[in-house]
């Protein structure tokens, strides 16, 4: 069972009794889901301090709109559009600003969260050039359904839906994301890469 | 299958493939090849460690916080809806009722400043006795009428 399916499992008590007004309810779904949002706000906006903003956008809508889910779909699927949406306005709004300096910041903000999450000295630098390379370098459809499909346990067909998307789409943007990926992880050893072409 | 198609083919694998769990012919190959097996297996691992990363990514904002700021935020969207719902009928009422106040006062001039409208006299009321004719005559100055009774 994925992260996600799992969340959907603990939330589904905890989204009656917020649709119903129980305030400790509600705290309790934030407390369960503001990682995941956190998560795919980051993804989709590609920085910690953007994916900021777009989770607290998200949980004022989920305390505004809450009573508007229906479970028609799964909570997290219902919550996910939620928050791609959030990030899709976000992303509207600051379109106009200066890219250059957003990239600056962007940089800085990358490297120095995932220096502090106590990786080992050698690996900061490949595994942050990794995280760096997914959310500045790949495309943001790229990007999205790579973090959906090979981080999180998604099926192609699962994020099709999600996505809106064909799932020939969805494959090929995977294999795309996957690729550029990939030749980032050889790329950063390329003594292996050497040893496999002589 | 050779060492070169299998390198192209891992950068796309799936991840069982890379794991060589899977049933084809890029797993069967990585499970005998030790080359291709040495890069699928740092490829698998890079990708777990990608997968700790962004999964150990935490929001600086404590969540009690963004609870409550959520709820705080949210309550103050709903009371300025409210708002914007009520202020069009509010205004619209306003509107009309100084419409109704102002019915009989004098229109504004073209410039804002009040119109000065001139009083007419209204015009005088004379019964004639039966059999009597009567004519009058308005003067020049308005406080003067002539009544001509014959």
């Amino acid at each position: 069972m994925s992260d996600v399916s799992r969340l959907d499992e603990a939330v589904r008590p905890l989204v009656r009794r917020a649709q119903a007004g129980d305030v400790e309810g509600f705290e309790e779904l934030v407390r369960q889901c503001h990682q995941q949002i956190y998560r795919w706000a980051l993804v989709q906006t590609g920085d910690a301090d953007d994916a900021e903003d777009v989770t607290q956008e998200v949980l004022v809508r989920l305390h505004m709109g809450i009573r508007q889910f229906h479970a028609r779909s799964r909570f997290t699927t219902w919550l996910f559009q939620v928050t791609r949406n959030a990030a899709a306005e976000f992303h509207r709004r600051r379109r106009s600003r200066q890219r250059t300096l957003e990239r600056h910041r962007e940089c800085q903000t990358v490297d120095a969260e995932f220096a502090s999450e106590g990786v080992d000295g050698g690996q900061v630098g490949t595994l942050t050039g990794l995280v760096r390379s997914l959310l500045k370098e790949l495309p943001s459809r790229q990007r999205e359904v790579f973090d959906l499909v090979d981080l999180q346990d998604h099926t192609p067909v699962e994020v099709s839906k999600m996505l809106k998307m064909n799932p020939v789409t969805v494959r090929a943007h995977l294999f795309r994301a996957r690729r550029a990926m990939r030749e980032r992880m050889l790329e950063a050893h390329p003594s292996l890469v050497e040893e496999y072409r002589q | 299958m050779n060492c070169d198609d299998a390198y192209l083919m891992l950068l796309e694998a799936e991840p069982e493939e890379l794991r060589g769990e899977a049933d084809s012919f890029l797993s069967r190959h990585v499970r005998s090849c030790p080359r291709c097996r040495t890069v699928a297996e740092h490829l698998s691992r890079e990708q777990e460690r990608l997968r700790a990363a962004l999964g150990a990514v935490r929001s600086r904002v404590s969540i009690e916080e963004a609870g409550k700021r959520a709820a705080r935020e949210a309550r103050l969207r709903r009371r300025r809806e409210i708002w914007y719902g009520i202020a069009p009928v509010a205004a619209a009422a306003g509107l009309a009722g100084i419409m109704l106040m102002s019915t009989g006062s004098p229109a504004p001039g073209p410039l804002g400043e009040p119109t000065v409208t001139v009083q007419q006299p209204l015009p005088p009321i004379v019964e004639a006795a039966p059999g009597q004719q009567i004519a009058v005559f308005e003067t020049d100055n308005p406080n003067i009428v002539v009544v001509w009774s014959f």
